[in-house]
């Protein structure tokens, strides 16, 4: 059987009260009301970043050298040209001799990603695929995009064996049905309105599609535990439960109130969120929307119970929480508002790229090197060993610090450093089984820290170069999130 | 623990890499006591690493003897009482950076 | 056998120009106003000169690279003009160049300058980091500046010797007041202000714990020194300064990268200070010491030099603080010119500045600031980080 094999979210830590975006744009269009709060992307995370950081929770206890694909969705690739998906690979530390693909240009190609993974493995071509979706979807200042918009990502890993939620069918249908497009080089999503979207794209493509493969399946409506979809109108999502005549327990509570629609992960999103707390025999089917719709069905199997507990999930995520307090900053962070600077923060050094391929696992996946005359674990990758008593030259073997947590052996909140969000926070981190180097150290504020605390390694954007069109990866030090068992 | 708390405002005080100047004192009434506070804009210009500065707020202490006496400058020195405890402190952190619109909180 | 340079190497004279925002010099101007005096105070010639070195660490605003600026302005007949450079000790590596060069026996007299102009950066404050950390390192290093890199040690030397953030603060608040006391009376100082220890902990923050009076500044200037045999010092003048030793220790990666190094003290100091040490004959640094000018880049480093130095022990520092060991009237003044703090710090020029003190103590000429009867002088010159470091001590004496 191929299916579901691991799964793996990721929830940006700060969140945005949806009063302070009504409070500050709400007069210019009083319709954008909404409830609740939504996650909104650190100024050092992007659609990469939360793929990367969902991908090691699917991962975890699983070898790396065991992943054959990875597919990554998205509508908000940070680059037109360099793929995603490699830029994953490399930070997840898989091999080289993979397939990778990014699949985008619609919030649908999270589903899409997920049946291509899965065809791809019940083929027979692939054992192991990775499908990493995330997005972090810009809407202007004022609009009901902004409202609605939250930032997000989900991870499944697809295979054949240990599989916790075998692939029962799929169905899907594709209409060039133009309710949101978003030209190469613009940066904002633009919509025909919303009643054109509901009424013929929304209600209708998700019921055919859900329709579609209750009957490709050969299963009653009522036989499924739980229909997924994406929340995009509140009345709406009531009503396509009505016409798909789905029983309160079938419906899932959307994420829409904490998290907002995270465009391509959404549905990802809310898979492993019933994932989370399904029970074996359950049938989950999952729908994407967008250019159509694609809708897939899982039935889990015992071995859930083997995984369930071991990622932080969704309900990890939620939890983990830091209050933003200010629509400016969030403005600021989106590029909504020409912020300030300075020459010093404008003038980015240059990045050598062939450095960064000489280094790529280094830098991108935090592989340091570790000597086997002595075991002693370092940062930077060296030749010579550092320690003290041993320093043998060219004993290295590579070792990865980017899953292994450790403690912040010092640090300082720096207001002279430039930082898109002061002070800029930075220490050094001691970590377990060894090793020690210097990190910038994000998502927390400076009165949280304290010397010794527990923290862990997040893959995050380290620099934009704007004159070039660079967006520079390394990893930071945060506080752990917790798991919730 | 009593300490003095010298009263100087609109006066630069510089050092090599900047200045500051602490604009008005205020009280703040906190779980029945009296609080003072400085608020002050700091100018950081010619630091190694970048240009700095802020609107800042100093909290001296509980006031325990107001201006009771002055120095050879002609300052007022008042007797103040450090506030250590945490919550405290966050509390008027939290209620200065409201109300004065500061970018920092010190309790010196 | 190696023997050491002691009392192979005497400095006969020294020139240092005004620190401050010399927007009225260039580079070039700041050169010849600190080679004039000291070829003056020398009592020579330049054609007597044999070889330069020039300090100079800043190339990316100051004049540029190679040992050609300082040729060119001061029109050096086609002499051997060395350019080095090493963080915030490139003027302390100059003067090692220049002396080290003097005791081989190849030369007879040298001379040594540093010089840095870092107030064109248009945006205050020195270059960008990255731009010259190399590009691996700008790839990793933490977005980064010179006071947060030093705040990590505080953190770490508050934490290890039990000392709440407000006792630890207070403690650089006395280090830093007692070099702006200093300082006001120097006519050459940058910064030439007293300020009390209360008007110190009023000022903000700049990287916790670090505030803003425990930070340096950037300033432009130059010093120069001229060396000879020391066989040969008194054909110049009656009170030659004597070079007992000159040692530089760099780190081994082994703080940055390795978990011994606990955090509050800086290591190459500690080794480096021991060489310097044996070398000058010293046994007991707290009873042999008359003065000394440490590299105050910041309160923090100061006081954790103290016990570097094995003049105050591990983690008692503060107490000879609060005593006023280090004061002016104290047993071992300390940054009798104002420091780093307030002479001010062009990179290439401050390790020679501090020998300009240490020289105008040892000959009487150090007006309001005169320490009595000085006989062994020490300066200390840091370039980097706590972490990635390079030490410079020197001694001095008659």
């Amino acid at each position: 059987m191929s299916g579901i094999v691991s799964y793996g979210a990721y929830i940006p830590k700060y969140r945005i009260d949806r009063k302070l975006i009504y409070k500050a744009m709400g007069w210019l269009n009083p319709a954008t009301f909404m409830p609740g709060e939504k996650a909104v992307a650190n100024y050092d995370e992007d659609s990469v970043t939360m793929a990367v950081a969902a991908g090691i929770d699917c991962l975890t206890e699983i070898d790396r050298t065991d992943v054959d694909a990875v597919f990554f969705a998205t509508t908000t690739s940070p680059y037109a040209e360099r793929q995603g998906a490699e830029i994953i690979a490399t930070a997840l530390d898989c091999r080289s001799d993979i397939r990778t693909a990014d699949i985008t240009d619609t919030p649908k190609a999270g589903t899409t990603a997920l049946l291509s993974a899965v065809d791809a493995v019940k083929a027979g071509s692939i054992k192991k695929a990775m499908v990493c979706a995330a997005d972090m979807r810009v809407g202007k200042a004022g609009s009901a995009q902004e409202e609605i918009f939250g930032d997000g990502a989900a991870a499944l890993l697809m295979g054949e064996d240990d599989v916790v939620a075998e692939y029962a069918g799929a169905f899907s249908v594709s209409y060039d049905f133009v309710d949101h497009w978003r030209s190469s080089g613009d940066r904002f999503d633009q919509q025909w309105e919303d009643r054109f979207i509901r009424d013929v794209g929304y209600t209708r493509f998700i019921v055919e599609a859900t329709e579609g493969l209750a009957k490709a399946c050969g299963i009653k409506m009522s036989d499924m535990t739980q229909v997924i979809y994406p929340c995009l109108y509140a009345g709406d999502y009531k009503k396509i439960a009505r016409t798909l005549g789905l029983s309160a327990s079938q419906m899932i509570t959307p994420l829409l109130g904490q998290v907002g629609y995270a465009g391509a992960a959404d549905p990802l999103m809310h898979l492993v969120m019933a994932l989370e707390k399904a029970t074996p025999g359950d049938k989950i089917a999952v729908v994407g929307y967008g250019a159509g719709a694609d809708a897939v069905l899982f039935e889990v199997t015992e071995e859930i119970e083997k995984i369930k507990g071991k990622q932080k999930g969704i309900a990890g995520h939620l939890t983990a929480k830091r209050e933003l307090k200010s629509y400016e900053k969030m403005a600021a962070f989106r590029n909504l508002l020409h912020t300030e600077k300075g020459i010093r923060g404008e003038n980015v050094a240059f990045t050598a790229f062939s450095t960064l391929w000489k280094n790529r696992k280094e830098v991108l996946g935090l592989v340091g090197s570790s000597c086997k005359a002595c075991g002693t674990p370092q940062y930077p990758v060296q030749r010579v060993c550092v320690k003290p008593d041993c320093g043998a030259i060219d004993e290295m073997t590579p070792y990865r610090f980017s899953d292994r947590k450790g403690v912040l052996f010092t640090y300082t909140g720096d207001n002279l450093a430039f930082s898109p969000d002061p002070p800029a926070i930075y220490g050094f981190v001691d970590f377990e089984g060894g090793g020690r180097f210097w990190f910038d150290v994000t998502d927390m504020d400076l009165e949280e820290a304290k010397v010794g605390m527990p923290v862990e390694m997040s893959f995050r954007k380290k620099y934009v170069d704007e004159k070039f069109g660079i967006h520079g990866y390394f990893w930071k030090a945060v506080p752990v999130i917790r798991r919730i068992s | 623990m009593i300490r003095d708390y010298t009263h100087e405002l609109n006066q630069e005080i510089r050092s090599i890499s900047g200045g500051y100047e602490l604009e008005m004192e205020g009280k703040l009434e906190i779980h029945g006591k009296e609080v003072l506070y400085v608020v002050g804009n700091a100018i950081v210009d010619s630091s190694c690493c970048g240009v700095g500065g802020c609107r800042y707020a100093l909290v001296p202490g509980y006031v325990r003897q107001f201006k009771t006496r002055q120095d050879e400058q002609g300052l007022w020195i008042s007797e103040v009482e450090p506030i250590i405890d945490k919550a405290t402190r966050q509390e008027i952190t939290r209620v200065l950076m409201e109300k004065e619109i500061v970018q920092q909180v010190q309790f010196p | 056998m190696a023997e050491g340079i002691k009392d192979k190497v005497a400095i006969i004279g020294m020139g240092c120009t005004r620190f401050g925002e010399r927007w009225d010099a260039g580079s070039e101007d700041l050169m010849v106003e600190a080679f004039k005096e000291a070829i003056e105070d020398a009592g020579i010639e330049k054609k007597d000169l044999q070889a330069v070195w020039f300090g100079s660490c800043m190339d990316e605003v100051n004049v540029g690279k190679s040992a050609t600026p300082l040729s060119l302005a001061l029109k050096l007949p086609y002499l051997p003009v060395t350019r080095v450079e090493n963080f915030c000790a490139t003027g302390s590596e100059a003067l090692r160049g220049a002396v080290y060069a003097v005791a081989s026996g190849a030369y007879d007299i040298c001379l040594a300058l540093g010089s840095e102009k870092l107030k064109d950066t248009g945006y205050a404050g020195l270059p960008e980091f990255s731009h010259n950390l190399g590009t691996k390192n700008r790839l990793i290093f933490p977005n980064m500046t010179a006071p947060g890199g030093f705040a990590m040690m505080a953190t770490r030397y508050f934490a290890k010797y039990g000392l709440s953030p407000d006792e630890g603060k207070e403690i650089l608040a006395m280090v830093s007041a007692k070099s702006h006391k200093n300082g006001a009376g120097n006519p050459k100082a940058h910064l030439r202000k007293e300020v009390t220890v209360e008007q110190i902990l009023k000022a903000p923050m700049i990287a916790w714990p670090l505030g803003l009076f425990d930070c340096c500044g950037v300033s432009d200037g130059a010093a120069a020194a001229i060396v000879c045999r020391a066989d040969m010092a008194k054909n110049f003048r009656p009170d030659p300064v004597y070079v007992k030793s000159m040692q530089i220790a760099l780190s081994s990666g082994e703080e940055l990268m390795y978990t011994d190094w606990d955090g509050s003290y800086v290591k190459s100091a500690v080794k480096c200070s021991a060489r310097a040490y044996d070398e000058a004959g010293i046994k007991n640094p707290r009873e042999e010491i008359s003065m000394m000018e440490v590299h105050d880049c910041f309160s923090i480093t100061e006081l954790v030099t103290y016990e570097d130095l094995g003049i105050s022990p591990r983690g008692k520092a503060g107490n000879d603080v609060r005593d006023g060991f280090f004061n002016l009237d104290g047993k071992i003044p300390c940054q009798p010119d104002g420091g780093l703090k307030c002479f001010g710090h062009p990179i290439g020029a401050s390790g020679l500045r501090m020998m300009y003190e240490m020289y105008k103590q040892f000959q009487g000429k150090a007006g309001d600031r005169q320490i009595k009867d000085p006989k062994i002088g020490l300066t200390h010159n840091m370039g980097g980080f706590p972490a990635m470091n390079l030490i410079s001590v020197n001694i001095v004496g008659r």
